[in-house]
This record gives C-alpha cells, sequence and structure tokens, in this order.
C-alpha cells in the first residue's frame, strides 16, 4: 500500500432509503490519495448509488458523505472540476470531434483557450488517440470512443475518478488494452480513483483494495490485492470462487 | 476504425456518388413522369383548360421576362418571413426546452393552439385587420412558422439523450453553459430538419396570401391570370414556384451537409 497524504473520499456509517427500502446499510468507506479501490458487487447491490452519492446527485438518509474535504450533496459548485467520470457507454458528445469531446470539462472550468486546446492535445495523445483527433465519435471504434471518454475525464486533472464499469462494453482485448492505459495513466498522475465492475479480474487488477458489496450496500469482505494472486494465475481460481460463494451466500441470506 | 484507410473512404464516397446519381435519376423521373401527365392533360382536355408543357415553358419565360420585379418582391418577403419566423421559433423553442417546467409548460398549449389554426383563418383576418399589405402577408407566414419551428425544435431538446446530460454534468456546468454545449447543438439539428418542411410551407401560404392580401408577388400575379381565365400563366408560375421551392430545398441540404458533417447516415439494406 502506498503512504496515504490525505482521505479523499470519506464515507461514514452512511444509510440510503428509497421509499422504505434499504438500498445503503451502514456503509462506511475511505479511499487515500492516490489509491485505487474497486467496488464489486452484483446488480442491485447498490454500487450506482454509491457512485451516485460521491457525485453528489443523490444525498444520504443519514451518516456523511464527503470528497475532497467537501459534501458533494450540498456544496455542488466546490468540487466543480475535482471529479472524473467515466461510464459504460461513452457518452460522447455526437457533434463533437474527438478533441472537442476532450475540451468540454476544461470549457466548463473557463480555461483560457490555448490552455484547453494544449491540454486537450496531451490527453488525446496520451490515449494514443492522437491521429484522430478531429474525427467524430460516429467515426471512432468502440474501444477509441471508450479511450476519448477516459481523456475528458482525465484532462481535468481531477482529485478523484470514478469508473462506472468503463470497460465492460468492449471486447476483451481492447478491455485488456484500455485497463493497462487507465493503470498507466493514474500511476503517472497518483490519481484516487473507485473504479465500480462486475469484473472480479478486472476489479484486481486495477485496484489496490477491493471491496465486496452485499445487497444492500454493505461492505461483505475488503482485499488488499498485494496480499492476493495475481489475477490469470492458477491461484487466483481460488479467490475468485470464494468471492462468487461470497456473493451467492449473501445473495440466498 | 477511422476512415483513414484509403479503401474505405474510397469505398464510402463511390457510395455518396452512387447516392447523388440515384437522386438525380429519381428527380429527372418525376419531372418526366409530370410532363408525361401534362401531355396527356393537354390531349385530353381543351387547350384553354390545359396547355402543353412547351406553352407552359414559354409563358413561364415570358411571365418572368414581364414580371421579374414580382418574383423578386415573394422572394424577398419569403427571406424576410423565413428568417424572422427561424429566428423566433428557433429562439422560443430553445427557451422553452431549457426551462421545460416553467416557460415550456406554459408555452406550449398556446403554441398547439396557433397550429391548430387553419391558415385560411389567418389570411382572412389578417386581410381584414392589417391595412399594410406587407406586414400582412408577413404575419400570416411569421404566425404559421412560429409554432412549427418551435414545437419542433422543443421537442428535440426533449428528446436529448439523458446519458450526454450526465456526462457533462459531471463536470458541474452552470445552466448556461448546458444550453451553450448541449442545448443549442441539438436545437440546430431540429432546427435544419423542420427547415424543409416549413419552408416549403411558408411559401405556399405565402402564395396564397399575396394572391388574397397583395397587389404584388406572383400569388397577386396567379389571381390576376385567374380572372383573365390564363391557365397557361397559372400553371407557368406553379411551375416557377416548384422550381424556387427546389432551389430553397438544395440550399438547406447544402448547409445541413455542412452543419450536419458528423451524422452518420444509416441505411436499411
Amino acid at each position: 500500500m502506498r503512504t496515504r497524504q490525505r482521505i479523499v473520499v470519506d464515507v461514514d456509517k452512511v444509510n440510503v432509503k428509497f421509499k422504505g427500502v434499504v438500498a445503503v446499510e451502514n456503509l462506511s468507506l475511505q479511499i487515500g490519495k492516490g489509491e485505487r479501490v474497486a467496488i464489486l458487487g452484483r446488480t442491485g447491490a447498490g454500487k450506482s448509488t454509491l457512485l451516485n452519492l460521491l457525485v453528489g446527485n443523490l444525498a444520504p438518509t443519514s451518516g456523511r458523505v464527503r470528497v475532497a474535504d467537501a459534501d458533494p450533496h450540498k456544496e455542488h459548485k466546490a468540487l466543480q472540476g475535482r471529479i472524473g467520470m467515466a461510464f459504460q457507454a461513452p457518452r460522447l458528445i455526437p457533434w463533437r470531434t474527438a478533441l472537442g469531446n476532450v475540451k468540454v470539462g476544461l470549457e466548463i472550468l473557463k480555461k483560457p483557450k490555448a490552455e484547453q486546446e494544449q491540454t486537450a492535445s496531451k490527453w488525446i495523445n496520451q490515449v494514443h488517440l492522437g491521429h484522430a483527433a478531429e474525427l467524430y465519435p460516429s467515426q471512432l471504434s468502440g474501444g477509441m470512443r471508450q479511450r476519448v471518454s477516459l481523456a475528458r475525464a482525465f484532462a481535468i486533472e481531477p482529485d478523484l475518478i470514478l469508473l462506472d464499469e468503463a470497460f465492460s462494453a468492449l471486447d476483451e482485448v481492447t478491455a485488456a488494452d484500455l485497463r493497462a492505459e487507465f493503470l498507466a495513466l493514474c500511476e503517472e498522475i497518483e490519481m484516487t480513483s473507485l473504479i465500480v465492475t462486475h469484473n472480479i479480474e478486472e476489479a484486481f487488477l486495477l485496484a489496490d483494495r477491493v471491496i465486496l458489496l452485499g445487497r444492500p450496500a454493505k461492505i461483505l469482505k475488503e482485499f488488499q490485492t498485494d496480499e492476493v494472486p495475481t489475477p490469470g494465475t492458477p491461484d487466483f481460481i481460488a479467490v475468485r470462487d470464494a468471492i462468487h460463494k461470497m456473493i451467492l451466500d449473501n445473495a440466498s441470506a | 476504425m477511422p476512415l483513414q484507410n484509403t479503401t474505405e473512404a474510397d469505398f464510402e464516397a463511390a457510395k455518396a456518388r452512387q447516392l447523388r446519381r440515384r437522386t438525380i435519376l429519381g428527380y429527372g423521373g418525376a419531372i418526366a413522369i409530370f410532363i408525361a401527365l401534362i401531355e396527356i392533360g393537354h390531349a385530353s382536355l381543351p387547350p384553354y383548360l390545359f396547355p402543353s408543357a412547351w406553352e407552359i415553358a414559354v409563358n413561364g419565360f415570358k411571365a418572368l421576362r414581364v414580371n421579374y420585379d414580382d418574383l423578386l418582391i415573394t422572394l424577398a418577403r419569403l427571406a424576410v418571413a423565413l428568417l424572422s419566423a427561424t429566428l423566433l421559433g428557433w429562439f422560443l423553442g430553445l427557451v422553452m426546452g431549457a426551462f421545460r417546467r416553467s416557460i415550456g409548460l406554459v408555452a406550449l398549449p398556446g403554441l398547439t393552439i396557433m397550429q391548430a389554426i387553419p391558415a385560411l383563418s389567418l389570411v382572412l383576418v389578417a386581410s381584414l385587420w392589417i391595412s399594410n399589405p406587407e406586414i400582412r402577408v408577413w404575419l400570416i407566414c411569421f404566425a404559421l412558422g412560429v409554432p412549427l419551428y418551435a414545437i419542433s425544435v422543443y421537442e428535440g431538446i426533449r428528446d436529448l439523450d439523458g446519458d450526454l446530460i450526465e456526462a457533462v454534468d459531471q463536470f458541474r456546468p452552470t445552466k448556461w453553459q448546458v444550453i451553450y454545449i448541449l442545448l443549442i447543438p441539438q436545437s440546430f439539428v431540429h432546427l435544419l430538419i423542420s427547415l424543409r418542411s416549413v419552408s416549403s410551407l411558408i411559401l405556399r401560404i405565402l402564395v396564397f396570401a399575396e394572391l388574397i392580401g397583395a397587389s404584388t408577388g406572383v400569388g397577386a400575379k396567379m389571381g390576376e391570370a385567374q380572372t383573365n381565365f390564363d391557365i397557361a400563366t397559372i400553371f407557368s408560375w406553379t411551375a416557377i414556384m416548384v422550381i424556387l421551392n427546389f432551389g430553397l430545398l438544395w440550399i438547406i441540404d447544402l448547409v445541413e451537409a455542412r452543419l450536419l458533417s458528423w451524422r452518420r447516415e444509416v441505411a436499411i439494406r
């Protein structure tokens, strides 16, 4: 584990109820600067609810959520430019070129034009799309679109990157490629990230820490990835099977 | 993959050429059918009721030479009506879309009622109420065009993908930034799409409005021809208006191709 300078995400005893239905139960989670945490869980385990809490789209019924020392729901503007997000679908603006899409966040943050151009070009090159910068999303492949989406999230150089199943809609080769790029980018700028995924191997490949969520969202188990065999090796199969079992036991309970 | 591969780019260009050829063939075929129908009509009815295609063409050139100022007046009226209706309709639709739960909810029923008013009622009421023929003709076209544009733009903004809003929302934009980054470009798409149908409609209504409410312009000239039982002139002006409409649509096509080049055309096999 890295040395933590400060806490970027602080979720403290959070409960969320929707019309009496418990979606998140007494969830506590801290993520330090530069740390990568993966959230694993089945559909309906409250992973999206957790993301909505972190971006401020949702307020907890009880408990406290802080991101970069601000309440994401109440201090909406304070977190401007401090959270970047990549989604399952790239969600690119169709009438903007790849470069134009990367610029969106910088425009909203009112960076000077020259800086927008320079930063967007830097990030489009970082994701190896310099040659496609002037192409529209309809002219790009699925993997290229997702790269643009990652560049868009990184370009504002936020305190926290959230990945919402960002690689799940891609073929395995492209996904592996993008995971490696994502890791390299995170390492390079010591980016704090929260990765929501269904994919066990992906969680262990990308994160320093993997949190297994049960239903409703509560922590079933936490893994330090350096204490677990490397994904893809025969020893990892036992870990994967154990996680499957935990998820199934939680579902039947 | 991007279209940097020459073979793929060539294939796309060949497809575009083929599409252009088919479009030209389609228009050519339609014109040939119309000429054939006119000739059949001419052969079956007395000449004073149905002139030949040649007579219509000759009469058309004569009408253009003698009454070109009336055509220019109609064109000027069309430009002013189309431009003002487009601008106000777009602005109204944009504001309605941006403030859907307040202005949108209030304005939509009013525009829907306006849209339901028959064009003839507008023409008659404007002719009775307004003495200045220019204002009269403009108001008729304007009142017809604005609701069509506004509702089209409003519906277009309502149709904006929620995922896109979420993607932009991660940067916590102001309302104005959302309007500028998403709503205005999205509204342009629908404005251009509606421009095609609304401009044709305005052109038709304009001629009608000139017939009833003005003494100059193509509509007024067609009214004179009707009084003189001059069918050939009526047909000639009709053909001129059809050509004018083609020209208008061609200009819209050019604008659309330029501004909406990011759109991917999907053809069903």
